[in-house]
């Protein structure tokens, strides 16, 4: 209580130049009190200095929870680390080799494929369904609320249901496509020339309500008379579309496509369950290779490597997404 | 001076944090001070904490009865027991390893009990059997399957070996003796095939995932059953499979696995998709005849072993005899325990016939102790079987990198038997991916 007392004062002093601080002890707790009373015995005036002070403790915690463990990734991606012993020594660059081997190559390919499977047709089914939602129509609210129920389901929970529905021997695709005699054998949905695909589609259906979410959120803070205007100066659907929504949800989109394409790259649980990465690594995403080389391999410093990837693949699609649109928004 | 008096006040503020700190990890050290007390005095309270990683609901009916008899036997221990899922134990046990953390009593697996040995984070348990019958109770096979660096560092308890399983009622519908499943390698692929071919349901369930280590437990097996030999040479820590003379063999095993789906085309479709643990319940349903897989797959059978529909009989021999894998796991103290003179105790009490006999019929395990074999439990038709494999059987790779090597390996083998590679490819692939993790 104290420690939010303290961080909300400090952002506060900063903020508004510290204008009140003489004021602030008389409302405020009794650390508070002690403080400001401290400061001034020390005739610590410079309200500059004193806001740093009031975020010290808050980015010491920040340092330590936060950057300490990806401190701690940086230094054994370029040292000798394994899981029981941590960190051993210092190899320099020698674990960054493995980014130039087919291996990794193999990996990254099909994390891109995971990453623009799933992402195009979740933006695309999203916006398409939410779109349609929006429509005033007798029972909207409860359709509203029952496409966002795969979104609230555990990863975890998904997969093993979808690994259930999909199983050759006793899924409920094949039992209903065999029983109505559509396909004599039962169908593998999770062997290697299928798998990714199959994953992708439980991505797309886990992750398209959080699309839907946000851009009927946006979709619902367009004027209704910009709306009618458009409608008046004749726009056919696609201009309405295109001229009138589409610049309202740009922004929206924009933040979501950032977000949802970090939870992708970072998906685990889903293919760990459905495939385990197979077969024949042909759905190891990086996600899947991190966890193979820290837990399985023990090999923490190739893990870290690839972790950083990771963080480096996010950066910059966040950077570039942002910074598209930000030009866009200049124009 | 305004900045000096500011920097100041950041280094008081600072180092009271620090202090406040200091105070916590001194009053931890006061606490444990008092504990390593505690271990000096004879009949002062001491804690255990005790692991044995598997299925809460199957686990806790078990321990907890035991542990209570153990504490009212031991009024001065007091043990704690701990849940945890037996997958979680591959990534939860090098973390408690690395912070210190893990319980005193520990059931420790072969996928990562070598590791944490090598690390020393378990102890080695010679001097404690030297006063014990142990060494004698429990049979030379198992206890040279977890011989490490010339230690043992954990008491054999949790031990399975690959059997086959078959289907009776099958047997008797596809016009076969179900009282004469196949012994050999070659019968059950003319068996099965009759199986396929009469009933419609699959003849054998073979787990073809990679993402367990089952895919490379059945090469093993039939690996040396035809060739005789372990794939784990302990003495000179390498795969016997590198070994010219052994090759043929190797890559037969290769051929007989992947003529098993694509040329009599005997297994369940789509192999790759399954674990050991998904043809559980097909076994059980009829849809697959026969499975080869460890007493593990008696929780997921038990109505129909109980009623006489599945038995289990030996894993089918090769030129080489019958030698299929057998799992040894089991207690062992970490090296982080205060208690471990505790810790033995409360093993050793574990390792009672009556407990062992306990532990291992309840959670589906294989018979340890000599005296347990004379239990009349053990003594029936259904049990034969089992512990033949047990004495015949050899053990998993001894090494510290088990899980990656056994994982390189079972990517071998899929690649064998999805056709994606021959099998001499696949052995060459098998030996050269190993290879890195031997000499690490």
């Amino acid at each position: 209580m104290y420690f939010y007392s303290f961080l909300l004062k400090g952002m506060e002093l900063m903020k508004m130049n510290l204008e009140k601080y003489e004021e602030f002890p008389k409302n405020n707790t009794y650390f508070n009190l002690f403080l400001s009373r401290g400061m001034k015995k020390l005739k610590l005036n410079s309200q500059k200095y004193q806001a740093y002070i009031f975020l010290l403790p808050a980015l010491f915690f920040l340092v330590v929870f936060l950057f300490t463990p990806i401190l701690d990734i940086i230094r054994n991606s370029f040292g000798n680390a394994d899981i029981i012993n941590g960190f051993k020594n210092w190899v320099g660059l020698q674990n960054y080799k493995n980014l130039f081997t087919m291996e990794f190559l193999g990996i990254l390919g099909k994390t891109f494929i995971w990453i623009i499977g799933s992402m195009v047709p979740m933006v695309v089914f999203g916006v398409i369904v939410a779109l349609l939602l929006n429509k005033p129509a007798p029972g909207i609210n409860f359709l509203r609320v029952l496409v966002i129920v795969p979104w609230l389901i555990p990863e975890a929970f998904a997969a093993t249901m979808w690994l259930w529905v999909t199983n050759s021997q006793y899924g409920l695709i094949n039992n209903a496509l065999l029983s109505w005699g559509i396909i004599s054998e039962p169908i593998g949905f999770l062997t290697t020339s299928t798998a990714m695909l199959t994953v992708i589609v439980v991505r797309i259906w886990k992750g398209t309500p959080f699309i839907i979410m946000t851009t009927l959120a946006a979709l619902q803070t367009i004027p209704k008379d910009v709306e009618e205007a458009a409608r008046l100066d004749g726009a056919t659907g696609w201009q309405y579309f295109r001229y009138v929504i589409f610049p309202h949800l740009k922004a929206v989109l924009a933040v979501s496509i950032v977000i949802l394409t970090t939870w992708t790259l970072k998906i685990f649980d889903t293919i760990f369950i459905m495939t385990g990465g197979g077969p024949m690594k042909s759905t190891e995403t990086i996600s899947i290779a991190i966890y193979n080389n820290a837990f399985v391999a023990s090999d923490l410093s190739k893990a870290s490597v690839l972790a950083i990837v990771t963080v480096v693949l996010v950066l910059i699609v966040s950077v570039y997404i942002f910074k598209k649109e930000g030009e866009d928004l200049k124009l | 001076m305004k900045k000096i008096k500011s920097l100041f006040l950041f280094i008081t503020l600072l180092a009271g944090l620090i202090f406040l700190s200091a105070c916590g990890s001194d009053v931890a050290k006061v606490a444990d001070s008092d504990k390593e007390g505690n271990k000096e005095g004879n009949n002062e309270q001491i804690t255990l904490k005790f692991l044995r990683p598997g299925p809460a609901e199957v686990v806790n009916p078990i321990f907890n009865p035991l542990l209570e008899q153990f504490m009212k036997e031991n009024p001065n221990i007091k043990v704690e027991s701990m849940n945890m899922g037996f997958q979680d134990t591959a990534a939860k046990y090098p973390v408690m390893a690395s912070s210190g953390t893990l319980p005193d009593v520990m059931y420790a697996t072969m996928d990562r009990g070598f590791d944490l040995a090598l690390n020393d984070k378990l102890i080695p348990l010679d001097d404690y059997l030297t006063n014990s019958n142990l060494k004698e109770e429990i049979p030379e096979s198992l206890w040279n399957g977890i011989t490490f660096k010339d230690n043992h560092y954990w008491i054999p308890s949790g031990v399975g070996s690959i059997v086959l399983w078959y289907n009776k009622d099958l047997f008797k519908k596809a016009g076969l003796d179900p009282n004469n499943p196949p012994q050999t390698l070659d019968e059950l692929i003319t068996v099965a095939q009759t199986i396929t071919e009469k009933t419609g349901v699959p003849g054998l369930g073979l787990p073809g995932a990679v993402n367990v280590d089952h895919l490379s437990t059945m090469f093993q097996s039939v690996y040396s059953s035809m060739s005789g030999n372990p794939l784990w040479d302990s003495s000179k820590e390498s795969l016997t499979i590198s070994l010219e003379e052994n090759k043929a063999h190797a890559i037969k095993a290769l051929q007989y696995l992947h003529d098993l789906v694509n040329k009599h085309k005997v297994t369940q479709s789509n192999v790759v998709e399954f674990s050991r643990n998904d043809l559980r319940p097909l076994m059980r349903d009829g849809k697959v005849g026969m499975v080869l897989d460890g007493i593990w797959i008696k929780g997921v059978i038990k109505d129909q072993i109980a009623n006489g529909s599945i038995a289990p009989t030996t894993f089918p021999a090769g030129e080489g005899g019958s030698h299929s894998l057998v799992g040894v796991d089991g207690w062992s103290i970490a090296a982080n325990s205060k208690h471990q003179d505790a810790a033995w105790k409360l093993i050793q009490f574990l390792m009672k016939t009556e407990n062992q006999a306990k532990h291992g019929i309840s959670y589906g395990l294989n018979p340890v102790l000599k005296s347990e074999y004379e239990l009349p439990e053990f003594k029936t038709d259904f049990w034969k079987p089992i512990i033949k494999s047990e004495e015949t059987g050899y053990s998993r790779i001894a090494h510290k990198n088990i899980a990656s090597l056994e994982t390189t390996i079972s990517e071998g083998v899929q690649a064998a038997i999805t056709g994606a590679s021959t099998p001499e490819e696949a052995l060459e692939y098998i030996l050269k991916e190993t290879e890195p993790f031997l000499k690490k």
